[in-house]
Order: C-alpha cells, then structure tokens, then sequence
C-alpha cells in the first residue's frame, strides 16, 4: 500500500491526474506480472494490463474502501479482464511452449539462464492448472497478497482459498516432479 | 522438485516488470483520457431525464385522446339517418321477432319436405321386399 493511498484515491477521484499517476506507478508492476503470467504472452499482457488501468481511471469514482484495498479493487478488475480476454480469444495457448517474450523478460532480472529455464517450465506446469489454482498460487506466492484479499478477489472464502492453494501446490510438484524423471 | 525450490522460483516472478516505453505510453495516454461521471450525478442526471421522459408520455397521450376523440365525433355527426334509426329499439324488436318467425317457417318447409322424402325412399324399400319374397 502507498503512503497517503487514501489522500491520492480521493484526489484522483475528483479528477487529478497527478495523483492517479502515483497509483499508477505503484501498482503497474503487480498487475502487469499478474496478467502477464495468466496469459502468457507480452503484446496481450500489456494490452489487458492497459485496459485495466484505463477501466480503473474512468470508473475510479465507482470505488468506495469499505474495508477493501485498492490493490483488491485493481485485481478484481484485472481478473476479470482475464477471463474476458480467455472467452474472446480464437487461438488456444500451447501449454507445452512457453512465449519467447517470457524468456526474455525473465532474463532481464539479471539472472542466470538456467532459472530463467525453470521459471520456464514452472510457468508451463501452472498453465496446466484450473484457473483458480493459478490464481491463488501467483497471488499468494508471487504478488504475496493475504488469504482475505485473495478471497475477495476470486470471490471465495478463506477456507476455500487455503484448500486450493493446498492442491495447486501438490499437483504442480508432482507434474514437475515427473517431469524430472 | 522439492517445495522449497518451487516456492524460491514462485518468488522469483516478482521481478518480471514492465517495459519502460510500454509504461510510458500506457501511463500518458490514460491520464488523457476522461472519467466517467460517478454514480450519484449519474442518478441526479437519471432523475431530471425521468421527468422529462415523464412530460413526454403526458403529452403524448393526450395529444392521442384528442386525435382518438375528434375521429369518433367526427364519426357519429356524420352517420346517415338510416343508419341511426337502425338503433331504435322499438325497430330492433320488430325485425328480431320477424327474423324468428322466418326462421321457425324455414325450419318447417325444411322437416316437411324432408318427411316426403323419407316416406318416398321406404315405400321404395317395401316394394322391393315384396318383389323379393313373391319370387
């Protein structure tokens, strides 16, 4: 959460740009690798991603706290746009290939090659996941969002996230695992 | 692969960022764009549209009744006395009682003339029952 998050939403809501562009700084990054994660692929990831800050300037008035964080706000709207672009989308992913763009933008952490090849594989292993285990495991494990928050998100309750993350967590091992052999 | 690497490798998504150029361009043509009105002008908006929506309606109906009301006066100013007499009650219950009795006359021509003919065929049938026995 940023400093003065409140002060800024209020602001941008009354229309100052200045003050939506520091939200926008902040939470780019987290939503960008979540959609970039969920889809695959570079040019969609930036195009959903756009669409969801876009939604979230010109509907920014719609949003009240009550209890929910703004980052929540920003996912629920990025999951969705996910879910749209998956209905909408003719061409099926190769689970088996992961997109060259992802390669390269996992190289670019300064890492060596041979983790960007396991991030690699383990990114294939989760798209073979049900949607709501992918959703768990890179909110919780890579955004480190709260089992509350991730509940909200995915609209479940907290046992229920648990129980999944569980699941998501034993079967992407044993498809890795497998592999390995 | 053991929990723990997976989790250290789970981790190490975090650092997959954005380009810059693709930021920038994003981030400015965003904040160009408008916001849509919130909700409670939307509503305030919403209520002074009803009342003109409603004004509409009114006056439309109106305006219909007027139409609707001039065709019918228009209607029975120009009927012919022929017609309008053909309302009189006294004239309706002559014509009903007339119609009745034409129609009891009908009914009966037709049973006489069916009778006839009925006597006609078995007449025809007992002849021929006594041909048949005779031979």
């Amino acid at each position: 959460m940023l400093d003065n998050e409140n002060n800024l939403i209020k602001q941008a809501q009354k229309g100052e740009v200045g003050s939506f562009g520091h939200l926008y700084d902040h939470y780019l990054p987290p939503i960008f690798r979540y959609v970039f994660l969920k889809v695959g692929n570079k040019q969609d990831a930036e195009d959903l991603t756009h669409e969801v800050f876009l939604s979230a300037w010109q509907n920014l008035g719609d949003y009240r706290p009550q209890g929910h964080p703004f980052s929540s706000w920003l996912y629920q709207i990025a999951h969705n746009r996910v879910i749209d672009h998956y209905r909408t989308k003719k061409s099926h992913l190769d689970l088996e290939m992961v997109d060259e763009s992802f390669v390269r933008l996992a190289s670019t952490t300064e890492r060596d090659l041979d983790l960007a090849m396991d991030m690699g594989k383990v990114m294939v292993a989760i798209k073979k996941l049900k949607e709501d285990q992918q959703d768990v495991l890179l909110m919780r494990f890579v955004e480190d969002l709260s089992h509350k928050e991730i509940a909200e998100i995915i609209g479940k309750n907290e046992g229920a996230v648990r129980l999944i993350q569980h699941r998501a967590l034993a079967e992407l091992r044993e498809s890795l695992g497998s592999k390995e052999e | 692969m053991n929990e723990d690497k997976l989790l250290k490798i789970l981790k190490s998504f975090r650092d997959i960022r954005p380009e810059a150029e693709f930021r920038a361009r994003s981030r400015s043509l965003i904040l160009e764009a408008h916001q849509h009105p919130r909700k409670l002008a939307g509503i305030r908006l919403g209520f002074f549209e009803s009342l003109k929506l409603g004004a509409a309606l009114t006056l439309a109906s109106i305006l219909t009744l007027i139409v609707f009301g001039s065709v019918s006066y228009l209607k029975f100013t120009n009927v012919s006395p022929a017609v309008l007499t053909s309302f009189d009650p006294s004239v309706l219950k002559t014509e009903s009682t007339s119609f009745d009795f034409r129609i009891q006359l009908g009914e009966a021509r037709y049973f006489d003339e069916a009778t006839r003919d009925i006597s006609a065929i078995l007449d025809e049938i007992s002849k021929e029952e006594e041909a048949r026995r005779s031979l």
